[in-house]
């Protein structure tokens, strides 16, 4: 092993060994700063937060450690963002005394820091975002956020997220040229206007922000000085001292080499990170922004290709040391400390050919080699793709940890121009947090939503004409089951609670928008997002060159074979009565009369087996999705923005276990408060004719309506995989991926533990599909003999 | 229109024939080889498993059969089928509040068939696959697979045929401009120990390789690797110099034993009569395949 590599490996074990924790210093320093600031205008006031923040906070540099920059006190350690919401902080310290109680997600805070923090809480209270939001929602909207139709806490105790700034923006001009931008436009304001005072202070607090952010990498050029001479070993010395002089470099100057532009990626990275707690914060497409500063560097001899991997592989592990803490309610949105920094390779240039070089090869190898959940690596495919391309990204997934995850440019640009973005821009999009797609440094925030709207919900209290079963909130009446007489007259019930409850969804994205705009405005953000400092605006005000959102739909598998089953079971076969259905969901198919009825619904076509039937009631489910969605506008329509409209999305995370959570028994088969289906997956286990038809099935949605991005996971096991004759398979099933124009396909190779988890809950695994010897057979319906010889060949071939 | 009984279709499959295909698996056989892991597609007829372990003896299954196939068992708390006089009806399906009874093999017509085969057309197209008839034994029902690759060819679509070799050339010679590769068995090279072990001879199904082997057809040849039963030296030996005979051989598969389908027996309430076999080692298989490799000829380990 080479010494480059030690040295990842020991900061990947180190940083993989911490135990989350939560830092009080930004909370500290950002509450002293707003009661120092509190008559100046908000943006000056967020401004001289972040830079209290990023002059006082701790820093350190790690043994070994050749990119620098840290978010709180230490790896892994969450900061506190009490100006979004301090009332979950509190309820858990005093249900629980820490964050370290809760059932997942586990966070320490250090006791001594316990009493500070309340005493900040207490500042806080009554003058948060989350404290604005409620006090503006409407009634009906608490009510379905109660329910569950509707949930929309994310962006009520915690920022937007869901960006790409202009990273090579970053590169090319550095800090110093976007403030002379600043500058500029601060020298052309006509002070007589009366928008010109606003645009004034939000242009000083740009540059405040922008200069805090050298400062701040010039606190490291003190430290890593002070260390080189402390230091003993002289390589070490060497390597500390080469750390000084990129930091006073980077990222106030254009990077001239490809350390440089590494470092100064992640410190705009970073103050992200610390300016705001939004996810999904994403570097984009990194072998195309790095790709010239690495050629570069490789053809004069400036660093070795090891080098360069060294360096993505410090960044990876830099990008892991980021976290997030969110309230034990919203937890299960986002389940096992995910952050979703997206890293985009491949695909297409500006111009439209093939964009792949040395570079995407290198960062999958080092995102291989540090197999960390962070990045979330995506790799654009389109037909043109190399061989080598796809080959390479294979055998990253077939070490089992999800990715790379395939996202389509064949669906993906249509989709971005039938919206009105330049073609120019539309071949250069890059990955967003899972499966959104923006275009980096031109897009506002969150171009995935994060309203969700669980239509399974919506779909459960229909039968029961409109009434919640769980909460017995009765918003809207229709007639219910029992009263419709044609399958055709329950879908317009369910038709009209879904017009419903999307206006309900979208008056809670506002209540959202509008306070995130006038509380929290994300200013070095926002410097870093065209035209924002042109227009004297934030990117919440509409500074942003495109802008569209979208909301976020639950539960579509579900809702499709719940309908083909109604349809089927009630209408056209007459083999089953709606008292007798409802009767079922009730007990939660517990009775012996129960057990048949679930049957029966389990019975019924399930979408995911390619068959016309189910899909195209899904086809049909999406379809009133989309219309009702697309009716309305963001807060930014008509303030500068291209869009300001909303759109489908699927990027629904691991929403559907809280949303299905809320769900009782459904006419689907599915039992009371169990997951929904994930994105447009088929519904856990449904799915048993193999891969190709699970793909035909979500093919035959209307991806292109989907611009919020549209989800398919996989699950394959790695017999499936093994040897170049199936590779080459694999292969072929990929670039039909890109032919039937999906948009995106991730495929999670299935470890021993899965298959052992499916002996003990084969109802959950239905879909397993493995290799067993010359044939394919679903996983569970194996004996038990054979699962085990499976799984002992699984444990062989899987390191 | 013709329909044939269909135990299975699986899509995806990777390994019965070049690129990505559809595998139908035809029921009916006429050969009875011992270590046959597939024995539900043995019988020309549908064919009821009954999972024991399931059944709580409630005897419904009894009033439901029109035959009189199901008896009672007693002392063992079990139900018993009398396979010979039961025609696979199906009608103990329902019946059974346990579960215990599912139907395997189910009547498609050509054209049904052909629905589900042109549903992975764009995976065909792709990558070159295409359809691939196994069975049981597909020559068993030709007519219908006769009419199942001439559809296909009218759809452009690959075709491949996984098969024994026992039937009467003519039948064979009848297919074959509608097939484009075929994967054929040789299960022993003695002829008596082949009867022994599968019920019936090779004579047919060696004459037929040399035929398909002199019309320059594209075709596999695949070797069960039975420990103890196929895999000693002499017969080897006897199988290298069948194939040295050969002109057009490109590959042999070597498929190593798996005992996987056992329990299918149990389901069909018959006996494996192999009892417990040793696995081969990977050093005992490639051996093997190094004692048929030929300049001309690939050897395959699995396929």
């Amino acid at each position: 092993m080479s010494i480059s590599s030690l040295r990842v490996k020991r900061l990947r074990e180190n940083v993989l060994s911490k135990v989350p924790g939560v830092c009080i210093e930004r909370a500290r320093y950002y509450t002293q700063a707003y009661k120092e600031y509190e008559s100046y205008p908000i943006y000056i006031k967020r401004a001289r937060a972040l830079e209290k923040t990023l002059e006082n906070m701790s820093i350190y540099i790690l043994d070994g450690e050749l990119i620098v920059g840290n978010q709180a006190s230490d790896q892994r350690t969450a900061p506190i963002f009490p100006e979004y919401a301090v009332e979950w902080i509190e309820k858990e310290l005093e249900d629980k005394g820490n964050f370290d109680k809760r059932t997942g997600d586990i966070f320490h805070l250090p006791e001594e820091h316990i009493d500070e923090l309340k005493e900040i809480i207490r500042w806080w209270k009554g003058k948060t975002h989350y404290d604005h939001c409620m006090a503006m929602m409407p009634e009906d909207v608490k009510k379905a956020s109660i329910i569950q139709a509707i949930h929309g806490e994310g962006n009520m105790t915690a920022g937007d997220g869901h960006i790409v700034v202009d990273y090579e923006k970053v590169l090319k001009l550095g800090l110093k040229g976007v403030k002379n931008e600043a500058l500029e436009a601060l020298a052309k304001l006509d002070m007589g206007e009366t928008d010109s005072l606003r645009k004034k202070s939000f242009l000083e607090a740009v540059i405040i922000t922008l200069d805090s952010a050298v400062s701040f990498a010039h606190r490291y050029v003190d430290l890593a000085e002070k260390m080189a001479r402390e230091e003993r070993d002289e390589v070490r010395a060497q390597e500390l001292y080469n750390i000084a002089k990129i930091c006073r470099r980077v990222p106030e100057n254009p990077a001239t080499s490809f350390y440089e532009a590494v470092q100064s990626v992640w410190f705009v990275h970073l103050l992200q990170h610390i300016e705001s707690n939004g996810h999904s914060v994403s570097l984009g497409r990194v072998d195309q922004y790095l790709y010239p500063y690495y050629e570069h560097d490789i053809k004069n001899g400036i660093i070795t290709r090891d080098f360069a991997r060294e360096l993505l592989e410090l960044l990876w592990i830099k990008m892991f040391s980021l976290i997030k803490i969110r309230s034990t309610s919203h937890m299960g949105y986002g389940a096992g400390y995910p952050t979703y920094q997206n890293v985009t390779i491949g695909g297409q240039t500006k111009d439209g050919r093939d964009a792949t070089n040395d570079l995407s090869y290198l960062v999958l190898e080092s995102v291989a080699e540090t197999r960390l959940t962070q990045p979330n690596l995506s790799a654009r495919l389109h037909a043109g793709s190399p061989e080598k391309f796809l080959r390479k990204c294979i055998e990253v997934v077939k070490m089992g940890f999800g990715m790379p995850a395939f996202k389509n440019d064949e669906i993906i640009i249509p989709s971005l121009l039938s919206r009105g973005v330049s073609q120019e821009d539309a071949y250069n999009y890059t990955l967003v947090g899972c499966i959104e797609v923006a275009v980096a440094g031109k897009w506002g925030y969150r171009c995935s939503g994060m309203t969700f709207l669980n239509i399974l919900k919506v779909l459960e209290m229909t039968v029961y004409g409109g009434r919640d079963p769980r909460t017995g909130y009765w918003l809207l009446k229709t007639k219910p089951l029992t009263e419709v007489e044609s399958f055709e007259e329950f879908w317009q019930q369910w038709e009209e609670q879904m017009k419903y409850y999307t206006r309900l969804s979208i008056e809670l994205d506002h209540v959202a928008d509008i306070n995130l705009e006038q509380l929290v405005p994300d200013i070095f953000t926002s410097a870093l997002v065209n035209d924002c400092i042109k227009r004297g605006k934030t990117a919440k005000e509409g500074g942003a060159i495109y802008d569209m959102i979208s909301d976020l739909q639950v539960g579509i598998a579900n809702t499709a074979n719940a309908m083909a089953a109604i349809k089927k079971l009630i209408f056209e076969d007459k083999l089953l009565k709606p008292d007798r259905l409802i009767k079922a969901m009730e007990n939660n198919f517990s009775s012996e009369d129960s057990l048949k009825v679930q049957e029966m619904l389990l019975a019924a076509p399930k979408y995911g087996n390619d068959d016309d039937y189910v899909d195209n009631l899904a086809i049909d489910v999406v379809r009133v999705c989309d219309r009702e969605i697309s009716k309305y506008k963001n807060t930014r329509y008509g303030r500068g923005p291209i869009g300001g409209n909303y759109y489908l999305s699927t990027s629904a995370i691991s929403s559907n276990v809280p949303m299905g959570a809320v769900v009782g028994a459904t006419p689907d088969g599915r039992n009371a408060w169990m997951p929904t289906a994930e994105g447009s997956s088929p519904a856990q286990g449904t799915d048993k004719n193999g891969p190709t038809a699970a793909l035909k099935s979500v093919a035959k949605l209307p991806t292109i309506m989907f611009t919020g991005g549209n989800l398919l996971n996989q699950k394959f096991s790695p017999e499936l995989l093994e040897g170049e004759e199936r590779v080459r398979r694999f292969v072929q099933l990929l670039r039909t991926f890109v032919s039937l124009k999906l948009w995106h396909v991730q495929f999670n190779i299935v470890s021993s533990e899965v298959l052992r988890a499916a002996q003990k809950e084969p109802e959950k695994y239905r879909d397993l599909i493995v290799r067993v010897a010359g044939y394919c057979a679903q996983f569970v319906t194996l004996d038990p003999t054979t699962q085990n010889d499976i799984i002992s060949r699984t444990e062989q071939k899987v390191v | 229109m013709s329909s044939g009984i269909i135990c299975e279709i699986e899509r995806y499959a990777i390994s019965d024939g070049p690129g990505i295909r559809t595998l139908v698996f035809i029921k009916g056989c006429p050969l009875r080889c011992k270590w046959c892991s597939n024995p539900e597609t043995q019988r020309p007829l549908p064919e009821i498993y009954y999972h024991e372990d399931a059944c709580t003896f409630c005897r419904r299954c009894i009033k439901a059969c029109p035959c009189g196939a199901i008896k009672a068992d007693d002392v063992r708390h079990k139900v018993v089928t009398d396979r010979d006089i039961c025609k696979g009806c199906g009608r103990c399906v329902p019946a059974c509040p346990a579960r215990a009874r599912s139907i395997v093999g189910v009547f498609k017509t050509v054209q049904e068939l052909m629905e589900e085969i042109k549903k992975d057309l764009t995976f065909y197209e792709s990558s070159g696959g295409g359809v691939t008839l196994s069975g049981g034994e597909m020559l068993f029902s030709h007519d219908f697979a006769l009419e199942v690759l001439k559809a296909c060819k009218e759809e452009y679509i690959d075709t491949a045929i996984e098969t024994s070799g026992y039937a009467s050339w003519d039948v064979l010679e009848k297919l074959l401009p509608y097939v484009d590769h075929v994967l054929i068995d040789i299960k022993h090279m003695d002829p008596i120990s082949h009867k022994q072990w599968t019920g019936v001879s090779n004579d047919l199904i060696l004459d037929n390789i040399k035929k398909i082997d002199a019309k320059g057809k594209d075709y596999v040849l695949r070797v069960p690797l039975i420990p103890g039963i196929n895999d000693g030296e002499e017969n080897i030996k006897r199988l290298k110099s069948f194939t040295e005979e050969l002109n057009n051989l490109h590959e042999i598969h070597l498929l190593p034993y798996h005992a996987l389908g056992r329990i299918k027996y149990t389901y069909l309430e018959r006996a494996y009569e192999l009892g417990e076999l040793k696995k081969h080692t990977k050093d005992e298989i490639n051996k093997i395949a190094s004692m048929l490799h030929m300049k001309e000829v690939k050897v395959i380990i699995g396929g």
